[in-house]
């Protein structure tokens, strides 16, 4: 046989056939914001916003005499201050790629920057959320560290305390329904923890998967399962420490404890600027997000993180 | 830390009249190279250093070479001194919020109450909240009466206050309480002082404000000039940096 012409000699012109979609992104689960009162400020104002509560009267029982008034009580207040900040990115994206790059790089970086600017402001709402909520530690587990794995004793302490302080419950109660291996859940406190814990949480007493709820209606994205009077949402951005073993923020949260605050209009705004906005020969353009943004705990009675290692 | 800036090549240039005392600069990015430049002592003979650099690479603490002219009549003999100390050193804050936490290390029995904590700097009326104490551990903690509760403090000193009810002001009196045994956690409520009444005192805002991520970079007494030398810092960030390896 003469000699056989073969791609060693006479290969395709390209090493490779490019799928014009991107393939998928990883996105973190954002939980923090979810739990959050939201607020605004006007435009053309300040930047700060001022919250205030007041503090419940003495509501000792007061017996009028007939002949005097009883001594007027002060109110007291309780202010909390909030300054939004303006938080965003930008990327530069050449004519080049945009004339050679096979796949749809604008519209994807479009979103991927709308994925970003979500996830950077779920990260503020969760460094507030360490930085000023009250801790507790887990403590009754076994797994020998001086905060341990989450157990059903240290999972009361954190209910106790919002219960203990009037707190009212994020979710109603979910009936149940006649579908088999189902059943009612209690209404409770939402609980922003870390997918690492998924073993510890399933391990704890009376924990029921989304899936054995007794109806999926109210089930968030993120959810995981429900213990007594506590629902759990997981994602990968709940924080964790650098410590070794590394420390875990589990932060069960109560009506009324959150809120975030942007300025109404442009609380959040993508700008994306065609080619040559700032270049003589139309060879860049710019694409990118602002968002004027902050969150506070806007009543540390009503939330409270438990700190737990992991088994 | 993250480098917000990988990949792009930057320079930032400052010029500025020495105190004399050791300096940190803030720079717009983080920079790999630092060159300062001592334009008083530029041709200084008498111990002046006309040129120091600082590398990101050189890890070693305080490193920085300095060039130092010994004869300016010879025009090219200098001599070139490693430093050890004094010398540059990498002052980058991570941004965010600080925290408001610490922990508790006594509890009196006492009127007024005096709490023990970890350092942390509290002034006086700031609100803060007192965690992790109590019963529902393996061994109890103690101070139930104060567990979960919010109180005014009154700062003894760094490392620890005295409590008072947050609506009356009194002291608390933890006399009869039970007894601290271990642990505990106080976080500070809020940041506000008297608490906020602009109409009749200045207040304290921002207390939830998100620091940015700063690059900075602390110059010592030894390459910052003496006092009142005129200094130009030039910071450079690389973009490609190409490593050409042996090229023997």
């Amino acid at each position: 046989m003469g000699a056989v012409t073969d791609t060693t000699t006479y290969g395709s012109m390209t090493n490779a056939w490019a799928h014009r979609a991107l393939l998928q992104r990883a996105k973190p689960r954002n939980i923090h914001n979810l739990f959050a009162k939201e607020f605004f400020l006007p435009s053309q104002n300040t930047r700060t916003m001022a919250l205030r509560r007041q503090e419940n009267l003495n509501s000792d029982p007061v017996v009028l005499s007939e002949d005097a008034d009883p001594a007027p009580e002060q109110v007291q207040k309780y202010d909390v201050n909030v300054r939004v900040q303006e938080f965003g990115k930008v990327v530069l994206l050449s004519r080049t790629v945009l004339l050679v790059v096979e796949d749809d790089t604008a519209n994807e970086t479009a979103d991927n920057l709308a994925q970003c600017m979500h996830t950077m402001l779920d990260k503020v709402t969760r460094d507030v959320m360490d930085s000023a909520v009250p801790q507790i530690s887990c403590l009754n587990g076994v797994n020998g560290n001086a905060i341990t794995e989450l157990t059903t004793i240290d999972v009361e302490r954190p209910i106790a305390y919002l219960d203990e302080n009037d707190t009212e419950k994020m979710t109603p109660t979910t009936e149940g329904s006649s579908r088999f291996g189902t059943g009612p859940v209690d209404a409770g406190f939402w609980v922003t923890s870390h997918v690492k814990l998924k073993p510890d949480i399933r391990n704890l007493d009376a924990f029921s998967s989304t899936a054995q709820y007794g109806s999926q209606d109210s089930v968030l994205q993120a959810e995981f399962g429900a213990t007594d009077e506590a629902r759990w949402v997981t994602s990968t951005l709940a924080q964790v420490s650098t410590d070794s073993p590394p420390v875990y923020n589990n932060t069960f949260i109560g009506s009324g404890a959150l809120g975030r605050i942007a300025i109404d209009e442009v609380a959040t705004e993508m700008i994306i600027k065609p080619l040559g906005q700032n270049d003589y020969l139309n060879r860049f353009q710019s694409m990118g997000f602002t968002a004027w943004f902050n969150a506070a705990v806007l009543d540390d009675a009503h939330i409270v993180t438990l700190l737990s290692t992991k088994k | 830390m993250s480098d917000l800036f990988e990949g792009q090549t930057m320079t930032y240039t400052a010029k500025y009249v020495s105190s004399g005392d050791a300096t940190t600069f803030t720079i717009p990015f983080q920079p790999d190279a630092v060159h300062l430049c001592n334009l008083t002592d530029w041709t200084s003979t008498a111990n002046g250093f006309p040129e120091q650099w600082w590398f990101r690479t050189l890890t070693a603490a305080g490193y920085a070479s300095q060039k130092q002219v010994i004869d300016t009549n010879a025009g090219a003999s200098f001599n070139y001194i490693d430093l050890a100390t004094n010398g540059f050193t990498v002052a980058d804050t991570d941004g965010g919020l600080g925290t408001r936490h610490t922990t508790i290390t006594g509890v009196t029995a006492a009127d007024p109450c005096v709490v023990s904590h970890a350092a942390y700097t509290f002034q006086d009326n700031q609100v803060v909240r007192l965690t992790d104490l109590g019963p529902d551990m393996p061994t109890e903690r103690g101070m139930d009466e104060i567990n979960n509760k919010r109180y005014k403090v009154v700062v003894i000193n760094g490392t620890s206050f005295s409590l008072k009810d947050v609506i009356t002001g009194e002291a608390i009196d933890s006399t009869a309480f039970t007894a601290w045994v271990a642990g505990g956690r106080v976080t500070l409520e809020t940041n506000v002082l008297a608490l906020n009444n602009p109409e009749a005192a200045a207040y304290t805002a921002n207390p939830y404000d998100y620091d940015p991520i700063d690059y900075k970079l602390t110059c010592g007494t030894r390459v910052v000039g003496a006092a009142a030398a005129v200094m130009l810092l030039i910071a450079y960030k690389w973009g490609t940096f190409e490593d050409l390896g042996d090229l023997g």
